[in-house]
């Protein structure tokens, strides 16, 4: 469905020295510099995959979005969506993708929502049957009935993302790229569009390519991930998989029933906060059992009143890769 | 087709949706007729010799078309540059149409829009407000017509060349700012071509500006311009074309250039 094969964008970037001088200066004069937004990636994505496409600001993942929608021209490298090359034949590759920019809006902002729907069916060639039921079903799963004769300025921020989304699906693409779907929507809205693009991805069989700093996002609708940084993809593969490789630690919320001033632990344990001399967060590698640990405190006069085990978050593997504690 | 036909409809209804900015518009361009008309009046008054072959009340006549002319346009300069500056642009080439196109259809929703509820209020109320109005013959019309049609196409492809600076400057305020002073002193929407000195005529000739304005009132008030109508058609064609060809190479580098700003 999508094969992209060595992938590079190189932007030339005019470096402005600082200070007042140095803005005059950079009137007349100013250093160039090539930033290697995507730098030779390689990827291929199966008909009907969700994948969650992540990473820290500036990574590159828009930068890809866009090569992958054809609206940016990749400095070398091949792209196919469904056979189509997206920058050569851009109005052929407009039919079969949608595409979502969180913070964004194809409305007519000065039109009620139903103006904007009617002319996507227009440029989309949707015929009146097909637009009528594309437009219960939107109805029905996102409430867009509510607010279709509003004008679009007027719409909350979760109504434009959920007119929006309906908008990119209105002519049944088959690949739809989603950038930053879930930003600034508030929990109930969230939950709303994450099943909607889980219906939609499971039923009517849509590619989805997600890219979110919502890493419930991704838990909740993603089983594969690829994590760019830097222009470089460092992470392709399941979810699964990538806590095991980051090795994130599970985490013991422990509670004691006499006060302990100084706690003490055995390697390869470790305190992550302490809350009160009641009350530690403690770090242990996520296979090793926690019988040895028990053992420890019984020996050690430690009595025990309550102790929670929480699982390594996939947020806590990903903040590890960011913050660079963690090469793959 | 029925694509770009939709496009116009909604830019007309977008250009209804404020009705407070309709009326202070309307206002302001009276405003500026009567500004006009009123410096003509002084200078016919003052200094009736250096005017050439204008009178007072031709004069008047002029200020009073050549604004309904430009007031029937509209402005169509920042309907891209917002969207390029913005990164908005992407979702205009995320569709199945032509960038072009799409700029034309809503320029022209703006341009009807403008025609039909600023304009022609405008004209009627101008002809009970200032009493002077030339007898047009049909042929006249027709020929006004001409030039008219000629001349919304060079406004539209100044327009859209400098929307598209937008790909390669982002900010491209200073240019419509120079654009706007060029239009005010030569395409004679202000002051008609022809007081100029001759030498001046003849180099504003060879460029697109009088082309937009100036000729198209002086054909309809039948003022003289400085060749045959036959001529000034063959003008329009060469300007028209020169200009088209200079915008789209002015798109086609830019749109290679496109970089959005933001995620």
């Amino acid at each position: 469905m999508i094969s992209v094969k060595n992938l590079s964008k190189h932007f030339v970037i005019r470096k402005r020295k600082s200070g007042f001088w140095g803005s005059i200066q950079s009137l007349i004069y100013s250093q160039k510099e090539i930033l290697k937004a995507v730098d030779d990636i390689s990827f291929e994505i199966a008909q009907g995959e969700l994948v969650g496409y992540i990473g820290p600001n500036g990574a590159g993942k828009s930068t890809t979005i866009k090569m992958l929608t054809g609206i940016l021209r990749p400095t070398s490298g091949e792209i196919l969506v469904n056979g189509i090359n997206p920058s050569k034949e851009r109005k052929k590759n407009a039919f079969q993708i949608g595409v979502v920019f969180g913070q964004r809006s194809q409305l007519w902002m000065d039109l009620p929502v139903e103006e904007s729907f009617d002319l996507l069916k227009s440029i989309y060639k949707i015929d009146e049957q097909t637009f009528r039921k594309k437009k219960e079903f939107f109805f029905d799963l996102l409430g867009l009935g509510d607010f279709y004769k509003q004008q679009a300025r007027k719409l909350s921020l979760g109504q434009r993302m959920k007119a929006d989304l309906a908008a990119s699906l209105l002519h049944s693409p088959k690949v739809l790229f989603l950038d930053e779907p879930t930003i600034g929507l508030d929990l109930l809205v969230k939950e709303k569009v994450r099943d909607f693009i889980r219906e939609i991805n499971e039923k009517e069989k849509v590619t989805i390519i997600l890219t979110t700093h919502d890493i419930q996002d991704i838990e909740f609708l993603a089983k594969r991930i690829m994590l760019i940084d830097k222009g470089k993809i460092r992470y392709d593969g399941a979810i699964a998989d990538f806590n095991k490789l980051v090795g994130t630690e599970s985490r013991l919320n422990v509670h004691f029933i006499h006060p302990v001033k100084n706690l003490i632990l055995p390697e390869p344990y470790s305190i992550q906060k302490k809350f009160s001399d009641y009350q530690y967060l403690l770090n242990m590698p996520e296979d090793e059992p926690i019988g040895k640990l028990l053992d420890y405190f019984h020996k050690n006069g430690y009595s025990l009143q309550e102790l929670q085990r929480e699982k390594p978050e996939l947020a806590d593997a990903i903040k590890k890769m960011y913050a660079g504690k963690v090469e793959l | 087709m029925e694509t770009y036909l939709k496009l116009i409809s909604k830019s007309f209804q977008r250009s209804i949706a404020y009705k407070l900015e309709y009326y202070v518009s309307l206002a302001n361009a009276f405003l500026y007729i009567f500004i006009f008309t009123s410096v003509w009046k002084t200078v016919a008054r003052e200094n009736s010799s250096s005017l050439g072959t204008w009178t007072e009340d031709s004069l008047i006549q002029y200020a009073i078309l050549s604004t309904l002319i430009k007031v029937s346009y509209g402005r169509n300069e920042s309907l891209l540059t917002t969207k390029i500056k913005s990164g908005d642009i992407a979702y205009d080439l995320l569709k199945p149409y032509h960038l072009f196109m799409m700029y034309v259809s809503d320029s022209l929703g703006v341009s009807i829009f403008q025609l039909l509820a600023r304009a022609f209020p405008l004209l009627v109320f101008s002809f009970f407000f200032f009493g002077t109005f030339p007898h047009i013959k049909l042929v006249t019309f027709g020929k006004f017509f001409i030039c008219y049609v000629f001349s919304y196409l060079i406004y539209l492809c100044f327009g859209f060349a400098l929307s598209c600076l937008a790909f390669f400057f982002t900010e491209v305020f200073s240019f419509m700012i120079l654009y706007s002073a060029l239009v005010t002193l030569l395409s004679g929407s202000v002051i008609p071509v022809n007081i100029f000195p001759n030498w001046i005529q003849e180099i504003v000739s060879w460029t697109p500006f009088p082309y937009l304005y100036f000729y198209p009132t002086a054909v309809l008030l039948n003022s003289p311009i400085n060749f045959s109508f036959e001529k000034l058609i063959s003008m329009y064609i060469f300007q028209v074309s020169s200009l088209g060809v200079l915008t789209y190479f002015i798109y086609f580098l830019g749109i290679r250039k496109v970089e959005f700003a933001g995620g």
